[in-house]
């Protein structure tokens, strides 16, 4: 798979330059974070995403996919919940370490500072226009900072990729999914460990 | 027939074993170990950090694939994240989820390594036994339908009269699904999953899975077996039970960043500290094309056909050399090259079936100004690898990035665009030329990953640069042998999968000889 760059912490940001720092300085919400990452574990059935990271993603999934979710308002929606699935599952198998990266890259994006001057999101992100979002997403695209850069990678990559593994996008691609043995699994479901040969479990 | 298996995720209790040799990793380099040790009558203990998947298992749906087939989905990242590697964690580790391509060593790269460090029975009249041995128990044969994919690499490159060849694969009645990445649903990859580790277990070896060794016990100057500790069933934390396995023999075999780091873990004498130094990636970059007939490149053998045109351009020590192959990819994975969103991404989907896909890959290690990465543990214990991104490999992305796409115009191509955020599709080989010319490459809008990292505890002869000798055993340690691709004193220059084979299977049969045993028949050259 192609890199996905979950690349952001606290010491980077805040290399951002002036903006950035004077940002998350003045505003005295870097112990913030932390304390947005613990108040906020994974909550019902999402083993990894926080309730900030699914905020977030809910609000970039249908402009990253802008063009390309179905048109049907309720399919719309579910396809998002589906990527959200999709990108909880992923993280949930990376080392935690890594998925705790991912998380303070959510976190940091839900202060409100940060979302709003370096982001320029004005509303909460459930609250989010899509324009705003969308200005932010390539304004990170283009920046000359090399972390913006990476947060806005991160976020793309996660979507795409819960998205385009799913069978609804397939069907704007013309892709008939891969030979049937397959599709029958749900994400969800662990098949570890099977014992093919008759085999001594103990 | 009864295997012993044990699954860390469910142990109840601590474990402990005892065996003639502990083999940590199950890959290409630990399951040959294992099938020879264990025919050579030697109790085996393999312990395997990854599950025991296998064709059911293997639904071809990419985000549970990489999550659960691969080190941290697929996207190890290097120190500065500017880098995606990719490793398998799996029974059968890498060779479990790899594209089958198998290609001998370069005769360039076995004399480098002969000439610069002094490597015993690595030149290439030595080597070819060997190869010809697993050629022959892997069922490496040439394969001839390429998919449309290959077929246009083959066009350019002839069209530009470059070299290229038809790539043998290790497949058995292969239909050509075109899901290697993702695992063999009908076994056909002939696979450590399905070949040496099944024969392993045949012959009384025993597998530990979703065990992670921790550290190997060393007393002085010998080794007494391995610590391991065990993961839960998604591989991600730690159940708390842990496992000893005592052994007179340690082969490390988990790979390169995980052999080192095991062997950092275990504070192993180092006097030159060397361990971990040297690592190398044949960093992968892409080119994408939009063709104007369907490529459909998911189907079919991913990669069959190279070209070495560029590979020893300017001689085995001058500038980058890279060898160039194409990429199959399922949706997911060719989606996120582009790294682009809305109607631009939505385009892009719409143009998926005639999207053809070239990688190009650096070969490092062979000039001084390419001396590859450092691998060091993470406060989790794990490695990582530091990798900067070179001027010297700098000069490989773009030069190859050129190479690409000029090959792919000469196929008809009417756009092709590098993986790389700064880069716009360019319609003609003239604008591409002028374009990538001054393209920026920086981090991380150029898209560079690898699926071939090696090196870290090399071969060689000198204790000062190596860190185990010709036949892989630890210069200072008595019984311990790291076998797999670790051990490659530079990158190899081609996929490095039957080099691994061939460079264990003479490791293994050396060591069965040197603790007084009869190496099986089919094992046995000159
Ligand atoms: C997607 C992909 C495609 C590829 N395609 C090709 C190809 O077409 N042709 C080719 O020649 N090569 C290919 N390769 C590369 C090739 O498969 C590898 O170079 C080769 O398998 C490496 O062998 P190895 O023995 O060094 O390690 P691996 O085969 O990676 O095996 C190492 C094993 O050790 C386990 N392990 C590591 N540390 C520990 C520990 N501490 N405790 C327990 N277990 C541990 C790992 O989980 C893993 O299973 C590909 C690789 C990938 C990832």
């Amino acid at each position: 798979m192609p890199s996905v760059n979950i690349s952001i912490s606290r010491r980077q940001l805040l290399q951002v330059g002036v903006v950035g720092s004077a940002v998350l300085s003045t505003a005295g919400l870097l112990g913030g974070a932390g304390q947005i990452f613990a108040a906020a574990p994974a909550g019902g059935e999402f083993l990894a995403l926080s309730s900030a990271g699914r905020d977030i993603l809910r609000a970039i999934a249908p402009v990253v996919l802008e063009g390309s979710l179905p048109s049907d308002a309720a399919e719309r929606a579910d396809s998002v919940e589906q990527v959200l699935r999709a990108v909880d599952f992923y993280l949930a198998h990376l080392p935690e370490s890594v998925h705790a990266e991912a998380e303070q890259a959510f976190s940091l994006l839900s202060l409100a500072p940060v979302r709003i001057l370096l982001a320029g999101v004005w509303q909460r992100w459930p609250e989010a226009a899509p324009a705003e979002v969308a200005k932010f997403l390539n304004g990170w695209r283009g920046s000359s900072f090399e972390l913006l850069r990476s947060v806005y990678v991160f976020l793309q990559s996660m979507v795409s990729i819960g998205w385009y593994d799913q069978p609804r996008a397939w069907v704007p691609m013309g892709y008939a999914g891969p030979p049937a043995s397959s599709l029958s699994l749900p994400l969800g479901e662990s098949h570890s460990a099977p014992f093919p040969f008759g085999t001594v479990d103990k | 027939m009864t295997h012993e298996i044990y699954t860390g995720s469910r142990l109840e209790a601590d474990l402990t074993l005892a065996g003639d040799v502990v083999i940590v990793g199950t890959g290409a380099g630990g399951g040959v170990c294992a099938e020879i040790l264990a025919r050579s009558g030697f109790r085996v203990v393999m312990v395997e950090e990854g599950a025991y998947w296998t064709a059911r298992d293997f639904t071809l749906r990419e985000v549970p694939s990489f999550a659960r087939f691969y080190f941290e989905g697929g996207v190890r990242q290097t120190k500065d994240k500017g880098i995606g590697v990719m490793q398998g964690r799996a029974v059968g580790g890498s060779t479990t989820v790899n594209w089958t391509s198998s290609v001998r060593t370069p005769s360039q790269t076995l004399r480098y390594w002969t000439d610069t460090y002094g490597l015993k029975g690595f030149t290439p009249e030595a080597m070819a036994p060997w190869f010809e041995v697993m050629e022959q128990r892997l069922n490496v044969h040439p394969w001839t339908a390429h998919n449309e994919n290959n077929a246009l690499l083959a066009r350019g490159a002839a069209t530009l009269g470059w070299r290229y060849e038809a790539l043998p694969r290790n497949v058995k009645d292969c239909p050509g699904l075109g899901y290697c990445g993702l695992g063999c649903p009908i076994d056909a990859k002939q696979s450590m999953l399905v070949t040496t580790i099944p024969t392993a277990l045949d012959h009384g070896a025993v597998l530990l899975t979703r065990v992670r060794a921790d550290q190997v016990d060393i007393r002085g100057d010998r080794v007494f077996g391995i610590t391991g500790v065990a993961l839960d069933d998604r591989g991600v934390r730690l159940t708390g039970r842990r496992v000893r396995i005592d052994a007179p023999f340690v082969i490390v075999a988990g790979a390169a960043i995980n052999s080192p780091a095991l062997l950092l873990r275990s504070n192993a004498p180092d006097p030159y500290a060397r361990l971990g130094k040297r690592t190398f990636l044949q960093i992968h970059n892409y080119s994408i094309a939009i063709m104007p007939e369907l490529v459909d490149a998911y189907v079919g053998a991913p990669q069959s056909v190279h070209s070495d045109q560029f590979l020893w351009r300017d001689g085995v020590t001058g500038r980058a050399g890279y060898h160039i192959e194409a990429v199959g990819t399922q949706p997911a994975g060719t989606m996120n090259f582009r790294k682009s969103i809305g109607p631009e991404l939505a385009q892009a989907a719409s143009q998926y079936r005639r999207t053809h896909i070239l990688v190009s890959q650096i070969r490092d290690g062979f000039s001084e100004a390419s001396p590859g990465g450092t691998v060091t543990l993470r406060s989790d214990r794990r490695g990582l690898l530091d990798y900067p991104i070179t001027e010297y490999i700098r000069d490989g992305i773009r030069s190859s990035y050129l190479s690409m796409a000029e090959c792919q115009f000469a196929a008809g191509a009417a756009t092709v665009m590098p993986a790389n955020m700064d880069a716009q599709p360019y319609t003609t080989w003239a604008e591409a030329r002028a374009a990538i010319a001054s393209l920026s490459l920086r981090s991380p809008n150029t898209v560079v990953n690898s699926t071939h990292p090696l090196g870290g505890c090399a071969m060689g002869e000198d204790p000062h640069v190596s860190v185990v000798n010709s036949d892989g055993w630890y210069h200072h340690l008595r019984n311990l042998a790291v076998i797999d691709g670790s051990t490659f004193p530079t990158s190899v220059g081609v996929n490095p999968g039957l080099s691994i084979y061939a460079l264990a299977a003479r490791q293994a049969t050396t060591l069965v000889a040197a603790l007084g045993r009869t190496v099986p028949e089919e094992y046995r050259v000159g």
